[in-house]
């Protein structure tokens, strides 16, 4: 794997059709609390891009921003606009079903649904009434090929999905957003309970995907996000301290709290 | 030092404890052999004796009788034997040193007849009516068998008769209420052909008296009984141990399959085992779309303010209301409002009688419902919490709305935790009584609430509760020890429907947690 791929485009140099999703001034209140300040970025698409931060500096909410998830608690108030494919998400007359299927998401711990493989990986298609067998099958099967897992599931996709290892899980988890071939796929620290090698596995995954999705990804460790994200941002206490290309950001910080933070004075 | 403390291995506490489990389990265990056994003498088989012991007035008596206890301990012994002046069973308590005799005799027969009561009789003889006039024939299986089929024909005849001559009668008590003139030809026609069924009624019913059976009592007076009114004759004292076994399942067969006889004090318990029944499932269907829906509300869907800590302190306090409480509610609210306007609104035409506006099964279910509803709620709302966030999370994820996050997630998972709902209501609701009592279960009721005539299901009757038969068996059973073991029977078979019940709904609550079950990973 080439570490410093220096063929990035520059953030400042993006088209508009080169941007996934333009985040502008958010911020968002929970709990009467507020947790994100006025950020604006433009994620590029097609590439990976990690958002990094102290626990509780608000990574999860902008995440979470991004398919209206906020609005599980039910006391929330996001401000800002954030454009995808043209339109404003945060807008009222918004289908929030439509926005999470286009914008997948996958958490930190791998939350199987109590059923089948196969149910678990068709469970978005079925909701949309896409009830037709081969269809169904069809899609379960590229999407467990994506997730990397077919092989090692084509032979037991009717057992439940609770006899999967932690990495499996995580995998199962990804081909259950990819099965709605979502364009841009959130991950919420999404190996950070999983061991070395499943994480590598998780990792060699993302890289195969980012040719037709835009990955945004939460994470702690910051060699992984070196490792495998094109982009990273800076998160410290609501605010959006930076962001720039990965290589950039962890080699030649512009800002002082950044290399603080990179260098482990702080988090 | 304190007794508790005395070891620090904690000998004492362990032993204290273990004592206390002990204790309790041997008296719930007693507390079932007893009914048990005391049931299971309802089916027991007591001989038949040729008893004679002295009156007060120096008399001797001599009776044929059946002998409940030969204990020696007892210095008294107690008999059940047949009044014919008063025709039906009497039971006499004689002290032994007045008796003469007491001995069981294979000569005696009994006669168990359709109304209950047994009859003790020898000498056998059947009367047979044939073209000649009638027969005096000694009594034996073929002759038996013969008149026994001749009996079923007329029968048969007579049942057609009597669905012929129904609808005539209900005709005619309509004729008679919108009061049409008694001359008109119509009405003369109808009166003409249920007075031609009626006769042929008659005429069925003297024959079917003409096939007799002759014996004669203890002190040698000469009866006869009709043929038609006895189930079965038996010379109990001569059976073998089968027989005697399979007229004891023949026996628990008429306990479960027929109606009380003599007020309640022999005979079966069906129309109470079907009303339990029937009020259980009719109360489940109501309480529990109504309790899991309220659960989901609170859970799900209402803030966590003010008036839902109000509603959840009302709900568990309402589990604390005593039931008879909800009795009266259930009568003031159901019969008397809710039951009055019905009948106000859909069955004008019917009043004064009251239809709904008088205790009935649907009320007694509702009442039931009302009742067991906080428990449903509780142990909704329990597995309802048990359900992870993650798993919501995920759902909603995916594009989920929350109505369909509820019913694909939420529902299945919490679906164990609610079905443990349902067996709490239905274990309180079979054992519940005293509210019963007031809307709408008694001690008879002459129909079902499910019978052959149209619509069929006729909500609205009077029911039979196994509990409420036993709360009427305690009063009789006091110096009538038939009627005693009947009681115990009753409550044998009452535990037997709840266990039965709760098994059904524990092995559905297995299935459902071994299909769902979230933890397995």
């Amino acid at each position: 794997m080439k570490l410093f791929n220096t063929k990035r485009t520059s953030l400042k140099k993006l088209t508009p059709d080169q941007i996934a999703v333009d985040i502008e001034s958010l911020s968002v209140r929970l709990n009467q609390k507020k947790v994100l300040k006025k950020i604006s970025m433009r994620i590029p698409a097609f590439s990976i891009t990690s958002v990094i931060g102290q626990s509780g500096c608000g990574k999860t909410t902008l995440l979470n921003a991004m398919n209206r998830m906020n609005e599980i608690i039910p006391d929330h108030q996001t401000t800002g606009q954030i454009w995808m494919d043209g339109r404003d998400i945060n807008q009222r007359r918004e289908n929030v079903s439509n926005l999470r299927t286009n914008v997948g998401m996958v958490f930190q711990r791998p939350n199987p649904f109590p059923m089948s493989i196969y149910d678990n990986v068709s469970f978005g298609l079925k909701l949309q009434n896409k009830n037709n067998r081969r269809q169904l099958d069809d899609a379960v099967e590229r999407a467990l090929i994506n997730a990397a897992l077919w092989d090692e599931v084509k032979q037991r996709l009717h057992e439940p999905a609770g006899i999967l290892s932690g990495g499996q899980q995580q995998r199962l988890m990804i081909a259950r957003a990819l099965a709605l071939k979502p364009k841009i796929l959130l991950l919420d620290e999404p190996t950070s309970a999983l061991d070395p090698l499943a994480t590598l596995f998780i990792e060699e995954l993302m890289q195969s995907l980012k040719k037709h999705t835009t990955i945004v990804m939460v994470t702690h460790n910051m060699q992984q996000a070196a490792r495998i994200s094109d982009y990273t941002a800076f998160i410290h206490k609501g605010e959006l301290v930076e962001f720039t290309n990965s290589d950039k950001l962890f080699t030649n910080p512009k800002r002082k709290q950044t290399e603080d933070y990179i260098t482990g004075r702080y988090g | 030092m304190s007794i508790l403390g005395h070891s620090r291995s904690g000998f004492i506490a362990v032993n204290l404890s273990a004592t206390a489990a002990a204790i309790l389990s041997l008296s719930l265990l007693s507390i079932l052999m007893y009914i048990l056994v005391k049931g299971a003498s309802y089916f027991a088989f007591f001989p038949t004796v040729i008893a004679q012991w002295e009156l007060p007035s120096g008399e001797q008596q001599i009776e044929f009788a059946q002998q409940y206890h030969s204990d020696a301990g007892i210095d008294e012994v107690t008999l059940l034997l047949y009044n014919a002046v008063k025709q039906r069973n009497q039971q006499v308590t004689v002290d032994k040193t007045d008796i003469v005799i007491t001995q069981p005799s294979t000569a005696v027969w009994t006669l168990y007849l359709n109304n209950g009561s047994l009859v003790f009789g020898h000498k056998l003889s059947l009367s047979m009516p044939d073209d000649n006039g009638v027969n005096l024939l000694p009594y034996s299986a073929e002759h038996s068998a013969k008149a026994k089929q001749a009996i079923n024909q007329l029968q048969q005849k007579r049942r057609v008769t009597v669905s012929a001559l129904a609808p005539l009668q209900v005709k005619y008590a309509e004729l008679r209420r919108i009061i049409i003139s008694p001359d008109a030809p119509l009405y003369e026609r109808l009166v003409q052909k249920i007075d031609t069924q009626q006769r042929i009624l008659q005429q069925l019913d003297w024959e079917l008296a003409q096939y007799r059976l002759n014996f004669e009592l203890a002190d040698g007076e000469a009866e006869s009984l009709a043929l038609s009114n006895i189930e079965y004759i038996l010379n109990t004292n001569a059976l073998s141990w089968l027989d005697r076994v399979s007229f004891g399942a023949l026996k628990i067969w008429y306990f479960l399959s027929d109606t009380p006889k003599q007020g309640n004090s022999t005979g079966g318990v069906f129309p109470a085992l079907f009303g339990t029944l029937l009020l259980v499932f009719l109360m489940t269907f109501m309480v529990m779309p109504l309790g899991v829906l309220t659960a989901l509300y609170l859970h799900e869907y209402a803030g966590n303010n003010g008036l839902t800590i109000l509603l959840r302190t009302i709900i568990t306090n309402l589990a604390g209301v005593p039931s008879i409480v909800f009795g009266v509610f259930g009568l003031g609210l159901f019969v008397f409002v809710m039951g009055t306007s019905l009948d106000e609104w859909f069955y004008m035409d019917r009043l004064p009688t009251p239809t709904f506006g008088t205790p009935g099964i649907l009320w007694a279910a509702l009442t039931m419902a009302l009742l067991t509803l906080p428990v449903v709620i509780v142990a909704t709302e329990e597995g309802l919490r048990q359900v992870p966030d993650g798993l919501k999370k995920g759902a909603m994820a995916l594009g989920a709305t929350k109505y369909e996050m509820i019913r694909n997630i939420v529902l299945p998972i919490a679906s164990p935790s609610i079905v443990t709902g349902g067996i709490l209501a239905i274990a309180r609701a079979a054992g519940e009584v005293a509210p019963l009592l007031l809307v709408g279960a008694v001690m008879y009721a002459p129909n079902l609430p499910v019978d052959s005539t149209f619509p069929y299901v006729h909500l609205e009757r009077q029911f039979m509760h196994l509990g409420v038969l036993v709360f009427d068996g305690v009063f009789h059973s006091q110096n009538n020890i038939n009627a005693s073991s009947m009681m115990f029977a009753t409550c044998l078979l009452l535990i037997m429907v709840v266990l039965v019940l709760n098994s059904l709904a524990s092995w559905l609550r297995f299935k459902l947690k071994k299909q769902y079950d979230w933890q397995s990973n």
